[in-house]
């Protein structure tokens, strides 16, 4: 074309406006087309088979905009379900049993379709925050305040955390550690005097810990306020790491990091995963969190943060109208224009709940007091939030509601199975070529997405092992928010024997129950003619998967004895072992704990067990032996465990252990990538444990739980 | 009941009264009809079944054979076969008899056993006797297979016009007919076009397949119908004379003096010729008489598209006004079934509304005591439910139920059936009172609202079943019949065969039909009509012309199967269909066949949006008529582009393009346009997701710069 220079239409830079809203319009009319054609079986399968080919080669193109496209074709399959679902599997109109079933399932399918869009919103992209470094010039750093509230946990938790807060890199001046003591022992205000921190204490214990937090906010100054929950332990670089920000960003309110936990949870321990797959946690700390603060939307946890207390101040501090004080002091901060900011790096480590049924005690007070939120201090509405940030904190609310609708997936199938009710009206074929590939798309694409921190199907047993707990505080806090208690969560135990944990299995055994005379139903149907083998079929591969979801929540109920009363870390320094008779050895510790440690010792030596000796561990300043007596000697490896330490002792032991900057970044390596088959094998292979450890106890006389819970370990 | 139905009635008592005085025709006709014993055998155990058979009504029985074929089966329950006719034995076979399974057992029955009406009866000797006797289940499998043949002799019938369609056509026997048809001199367009009419008119009461075997310049030695339109004509033929416009029922001169006759219509002029066919069809006068004659020209009435009287309105319409009065009620408590017969527009567009909803209201009378009956629904030979039982009550009890069929279900033709059955209640049982019934309600409805009319051609299915799409106009204003320049009679008479059903599928005689020859069709090949080319492709031109539009060629030695030409392949493309594995499926079914006959459908390449369709063949004795292309086809899919029909069987395939015809809502004509080229979805999904996904990722990236800033 002649002058072509003259004539460039897309300067660097690309498109202008309108033409990107056009090329969006042609993009979402291309997908509507798809949505919105009905097709003859045939050709649904021939699509459905097609698209999804299509999605998988997407899935070999590491570039984000193939995963940006994967999520595209799958909300477009799933919105092509349920368009299918809504125009042509609708009962007829007039009442009758079938119709009230199958508005119950199209409902319960509604909500998992407007959380599968939510989520895909919450998970598009994160934000990588790096630490924004601090002015040379200390006088211009801000003054912090750390607390750490505590209730009734024993002294051996809090101590650690206590001695690491005050270990944590900061201007002596500007940094003072508080312990909140609502249980008012003298023991912790005697050690709060020797250590060094201070000890707030009040009347009365109302609101619990966010009255503690409040109440301790006008006993201090700091500017900033680092809060850690009493077993959470930072490392030396929390506030170096995380403060940057709020200098850069004077509208900052709130810095959350990750909440990471150094002994197995209930899943972890009874389904043996510890360090081999991603915990509960990380889908939310390693990816919603960082996700959220793409949209400004990161919420507070409780724990492990830093606020800044003008923010706080100004909406009249931590929040005491719901039991979830966290989530909804941030979106008050939030609503008055406040920022938060999340960073993605580990700077403090804690206890993970101790027992399934603590770890379901803390669901349902978090299930319950998001959903107060949602209904008191409703997200859609009021002023002062952008769109995402309304649809992010819906996103984390309705989260808690999936109880229910999960509860209806469980028991729907023996809707035909037992009673012969007909919900859906559709050939079972038909409702195979279009409601499999809506599965199978977002299974893939949230591999993608998740896998680093969720292994798929993963989600489906930790939310089945909440469905009925949650079911009813959810229901009664969207009817009535007022009704609801806190509760603490217990941590730091032991579990002496491995025991079936009925009480939390009951409901999932009658479902499992349910669905296996489903099953029965099913093939006694096949096996006397059924008029509609299809339809048995379909309902009998659903009650399977049911089936296999609850026996796989079950094994999470086998309880495995934790003998440990102090978990182990991996820790991996220079050491020097000392004997009585002045030899020095040169050494390297495996792993230790607050009561011991292993040792590699490379020189032979005679060491007997009950042999005292000393330990110097080599981290920075200073070297501190600590007194210790050999348990065993074996091979190269030393096993001791600590006399009672000093304080100095206590302190570089903690921070041997706990303080490092780098403690806990390796924690994930060696991890396997997620694999769809693999990990439904290993869910399977979980499924099948639990199921012969179930059948076994309740058929052989087995432990039943304790007598006493051993939750507290050695209360105070 | 037309006017002259009683006029008829009396006219066969008279022919009767005159049978038995005279019995001038000696000439003996022979009927054989295979007897259907699963039919007739409702329950296993029933000791005896029953088959009625009767003599034409132009004829009288003179003898009657059983042939029955036994198998290898155990026979120890069975004590002995007796054959009856009418109450009378006839025959009885031992067990011995029965285990020689050779050959079959021939049982002739004596004329002074047979009248009009007679009931052959096969029952097996038991222990008790009486009509309820029973049987152990199973006993009745030794029996293979039975037929019957009959001898009649004609009966003389008189000279008078109120017994038609006698004797071409008896209503109650027949199953078939042909109905032979004289032209007095070469058949042109416009006399094909009367004749045309008069099948018509034939076709349209009777429901039956009628062949049309057509001579020229000669009468048969059988019954015809005779088209004359000069004096000279008449003569030629022998004759007589016309005097205007008439019809005329005469003996046949070649056999005088009996049930052979001629229907002669006839003119001393063409236009005189049309008055007397006008009259005769659309039932002016009243025919009765050796013969009328018409002096008026009867009015011309014209069609609407879709207004075909044995058409259901658009709409809900309720039984009680379903154009074929359909009996609604079942009496007394012995088994049965009430059947709804009617006829949709074969192009009501469903699509893609997956089911049709039927609003059936039904009321029961049962006296106290007794169980009420089950009742199965059955819709074109598919179950779809048992309606729910009602609560016992004295008096009628009234129920409602919403049933589903699937929309593919519905045809043009279609028959709800209920099947009534009492538990514990069988024929010999059965109470037959009054105060015992089951009723469908007249309010009772197919809810066919809402639903355009729409279709994608070619659909040969739809035309031969339902004549489609030439019965769209009732009266065939929009359809031009296309013959070859000099057509020979076999094609005419395929041309007859096919108008004579098209008036049995709309209630409507084509009046306002178009007849043109080949050369003449081709002079004005943009005619606003349909089209629809009957005859050898030797002979048409107008075949030849679109030739390459075919998807089959024939030719005397058989047909060379081709892809039809098209003008957009990006479409055809992303229909998914390009024909190619429907012409390997025709392959051996065309290079099997020495001589076929085929019709095929495309879109006018003069007139888009018309139709055209072609009823062919390798040669004149292969020309078709209707009997030949209708019923069971082996295909795979709904509607086809090609219906080859061979002595072997029919198959259907669909290998050209297709096109659409009639008009959608916007909201579904495209949807239905995506969904007729879906694999264009496979291009959007992709495009669209990438398109969308960098807008997004740019989105976000702007979005984590401000963040990070």
């Amino acid at each position: 074309m002649a002058g072509g220079e003259g004539r460039r239409v897309a300067p660097q830079g690309g498109l202008d406006r309108l033409q990107l809203w056009l090329l969006s319009g042609i993009g979402l009319a291309l997908l509507a087309a798809v949505v919105v054609t009905p097709l003859d079986l045939r050709n649904q399968a021939l699509l459905s088979g097609g698209v999804f080919v299509l999605s998988l080669l997407l899935n070999r193109w590491q570039s984000r905009v193939a995963t940006l496209a994967m999520v595209i074709v799958s909300i477009t399959i799933s919105t092509r379900y349920l368009y299918w679902r809504f125009t042509t599997t609708l009962l007829a109109a007039e009442f009758s049993i079938d119709v009230v079933l199958g508005t119950v399932l199209l409902l319960a399918e509604l909500y998992a379709f407007v959380m599968l869009l939510l989520g895909y919103l919450q998970s598009l992209s994160t934000l990588e925050r790096k630490p924004v470094p601090l002015p040379e010039d200390t006088s211009s750093w801000p003054s912090v305040d750390i607390y750490i509230p505590t209730y009734n946990e024993p002294l051996e938790v809090v101590r650690t955390t206590v001695l690491a807060a005050k270990a944590v890199d900061w201007p002596a001046d500007k940094l003072n550690v508080y312990i909140l003591d609502d249980g008012r022992r003298d023991a912790f205000r005697a050690f709060a005097a020797k250590a060094g921190v201070g000890y707030i204490i009040r009347p009365d214990n109302k609101h619990a810990k966010a009255g503690n937090l409040n109440h301790a906010m006008k006993k201090t100054r700091g500017e900033l306020i680092a809060i850690f929950d009493c077993d959470h332990i930072p490392t030396r670089s929390f506030l170096q790491t995380t403060v940057g920000w709020f200098l850069k960003d004077p509208k900052l309110a709130l810095v959350q990091t990750p909440h990471h936990f150094y002994s197995p949870d209930p899943f972890e321990r009874n389904l043996k995963t510890f360090k081999t797959a991603p915990n509960e946690g990380e889908l939310f700390y390693g990816l919603l969190q960082p996700a959220n603060d793409l949209w400004d939307a990161t919420f507070f946890c409780g724990s492990c943060a830093v606020i800044r207390r003008t923010a706080l101040e100004e909406v009249g501090g931590i929040a005491v109208e719901t039991v979830t004080e966290d989530a909804h002091t941030a979106l008050k901060m939030q609503r008055r224009g406040w920022s938060t900011a999340y960073m993605n790096l580990t700077q403090a480590a804690g206890l993970a709940t101790e027992s399934l049924s603590a770890h379901v005690g803390q669901r349902i007070r978090w299930a319950r007091g998001m959903v107060q939120i949602f209904r008191i201090d409703n997200p859609f509405l009021g002023r002062g939030l952008r769109l995402p940030q309304r649809l992010c904190y819906a996103a984390s609310m309705l989260h808690f509601l999936g109880g229910v609708p999960r509860l209806i997936f469980l028991i729907a199938p023996i809707s035909y199975l037992i009673f012969n009710r007909h919900i859906f009206s559709a050939l079972p074929i038909a409702a195979l070529a279009y409601g499999l590939p809506h599965l199978a798309h977002l299974t893939l694409t949230n591999s993608r997405i998740q896998g680093k921190v969720r292994y798929s199907f993963w989600s489906e047993v930790y939310e089945t092992c909440l469905a009925y707990y949650i079911a009813l505080p959810t229901t009664v806090a969207l009817i009535n928010p007022k009704l609801g208690k806190f509760n603490v969560t217990a941590k730091g135990g032991v579990v002496e024997k491995s025991y079936f944990e009925v009480k939390i299995a009951r409901p999932y055994l009658v479902l499992l129950a349910i669905n296996l005379a489903g099953a029965i139903a099913g093939l006694w149907k096949l096996s006397h003619g059924s008029l509609e083998p299809d339809v048995v079929y379909i309902n009998l591969a659903w009650s399977a998967h049911n089936i296999l979801i609850l026996a796989g929540t079950l094994a999470v109920a086998w309880e495995q004895k934790q003998l440990r009363e102090a978990p182990r870390v991996t820790v991996k320094l220079p050491a020097m072992v000392r004997l009585a008779n002045g030899t020095t050895l040169r050494s390297s510790s495996n792993d230790l704990s607050r009561l011991g440690g292993a040792f590699t010792v490379p020189t032979d030596r005679d060491l007997k067990p009950g042999q005292r000796l000393w330990v110097s561990l080599f981290t920075h300043g200073d070297e501190c032996p600590l007194p210790a007596e050999v348990v065993a000697y074996q091979g190269k490896t030393l096993r001791v465990k600590f006399a009672s330490l000093s304080m100095e002792e206590e302190l570089a032991l903690t921070q041997a252990i706990f303080s490092r900057a780098n403690a806990w970044t390796r924690w994930k390596e060696g991890r396997a990538k997620d694999s769809i088959i693999a990990s439904w094998t290993s869910i399977v292979s979980h499924a099948v444990r639990g199921s012969w450890q179930i059948g076994k106890s309740l058929v052989l006389p087995t432990p039943s739980r304790p007598e006493k819970p051993a939750v507290a370990g050695s209360a105070s | 009941m037309r006017p002259w139905s009683i006029g008829a009635l009396l006219s066969l008592f008279a022919a009767l009264f005159l049978a038995t005085a005279a019995r001038a025709d000696t000439r003996s006709v022979s009927h054989t009809q295979t007897l259907d014993l699963a039919g007739a055998l409702h329950d296993p155990t029933q000791a005896a079944v029953s088959f009625p058979f009767a003599a034409r009504s132009d004829e009288v029985l003179t003898s009657a054979e059983v042939r029955l074929t036994f198998t290898k089966a155990d026979l120890s329950n069975v004590h002995g076969l007796e054959v009856l006719v009418s109450s009378e034995r006839i025959a009885q076979l031992t067990p011995e008899e029965i285990g020689k399974t050779a050959e079959p057992h021939i049982i002739s029955i004596p004329s002074q056993n047979l009248s009009d009406r007679n009931l052959l009866t096969l029952r097996l000797a038991t222990d008790s006797d009486g009509p309820c006797a029973s049987v152990p289940a199973g006993t009745w499998k030794f029996l293979k297979a039975a037929e019957l043949s009959t001898e009649s002799s004609p009966l003389p019938l008189p000279s008078d016009l109120a017994l038609l369609p006698l004797p071409f056509i008896d209503r109650g026997f027949d199953k078939d007919a042909t109905v032979p048809v004289v032209f007095a001199t070469e058949p042109t367009p416009d006399r094909v076009r009367l004749a045309g009419i008069v099948a018509g008119w034939l076709g349209m009461d009777n429901g039956l397949p009628l062949k049309f075997p057509v001579r020229v310049g000669e009468l048969p030695e059988t019954s015809a119908i005779v088209f004359v339109d000069s004096a000279e004509q008449a003569a030629a033929l022998g004759l007589p004379a016309p005097e205007g416009a008439t019809a005329r029922l005469i003996d046949n001169p070649k056999v005088p003096g009996s049930n052979v006759k001629l229907l002669v219509l006839s003119g001393s002029t063409p236009e005189e010729l049309e008055r007397a066919v006008r009259n005769v069809s659309t039932g002016t006068a009243p025919l009765a008489g050796e013969k009328v004659r018409f002096d008026n020209v009867p009015p011309v009435t014209t069609s609407a598209p879709y207004d075909a009287p044995r058409w259901l309105p658009s709409g809900a319409v309720p039984f009680g006004q379903f154009p074929r009065k359909n009996v609604l009620t079942h009496q007394g408590s012995a088994p049965g079934t009430i059947s709804v017969k009617f006829r949709v527009a074969p192009d009501l567009w469903t699509w893609p509304v997956e089911n049709v909803v039927l609003d059936l209201g039904y009321t029961e009378a049962t006296p106290i005591g007794t169980k009420p009956p089950r009742l199965d629904v059955e819709f074109n030979g598919v179950f779809l439910a048992t309606l729910p039982e009602l609560p016992p009550s004295p008096g009628e009890m009234t129920g409602r139920a919403q049933i589903r069929i699937r929309s593919e279900q519905l045809r043009g033709f279609n028959e709800l059936l209920v099947h009534v059955a009492y538990p514990g209640v069988d024929a010999c049982n059965a109470q037959n009172t009054d105060d015992v019934h089951v009723s469908i309600t007249p309010d009772s409805r197919f809810r066919l609202e809402g639903f355009s009319h729409f279709a994608n051609m070619p659909d040969v299915a739809s035309f031969v079943h339902d004549g489609f799409p030439f019965t769209r106009v009732a009266d065939m204003g929009e359809t031009a019949l296309v013959l070859p320049n000099r057509p020979e009679p076999a094609e005419i008479g395929s041309a007859l065969s096919l108008l004579a059903h098209f008036a049995s599928v709309t209630g409507t005689v084509g009046t306002r039909l178009t007849v043109l020859s080949a050369d003449q069709f081709l002079a004005n090949p943009r005619l606003d009509k349909d089209v629809l080319l009957v005859g050898l492709p030797s002979d048409h031109t107008a075949l030849r012309r679109w030739a390459d539009l075919m998807p089959l060629q024939l030719g005397s030695s058989g047909g060379q199967l081709q892809m039809p030409a098209q003008n957009n392949v990006v479409l055809r493309f992303l229909s998914g269909r390009m024909g190619h594995s429907e012409m390997r499926r025709a392959q051996p079914v065309v290079s099997g066949s020495k001589g076929f006959a085929a019709v095929m459908g495309w879109e006018s390449p003069a007139r888009p949006g018309r139709s055209v369709v072609a009823v062919t063949a390798t040669s004149t004795a292969k020309m078709p008529s209707i009997e030949d292309m209708s019923g069971f086809a082996n295909a795979r899919s709904k509607a086809g582009d090609l219906l080859v029909s061979s002595g072997n069987g029919r198959w259907m395939f669909r290998i050209g393009p297709s096109y659409d015809v009639g008009t959608l809502k916007p909201w579904t004509q495209t949807r239905w346009q995506l969904a007729n080229h879906w694999l264009v979805l496979f291009p959007a999904v992709l495009l669209g997701a990438v398109v969308l996904a960098a807008r997004v990722k740019r989105g976000l990236d702007e979005r984590t710069r401000e963040r990070m800033s």
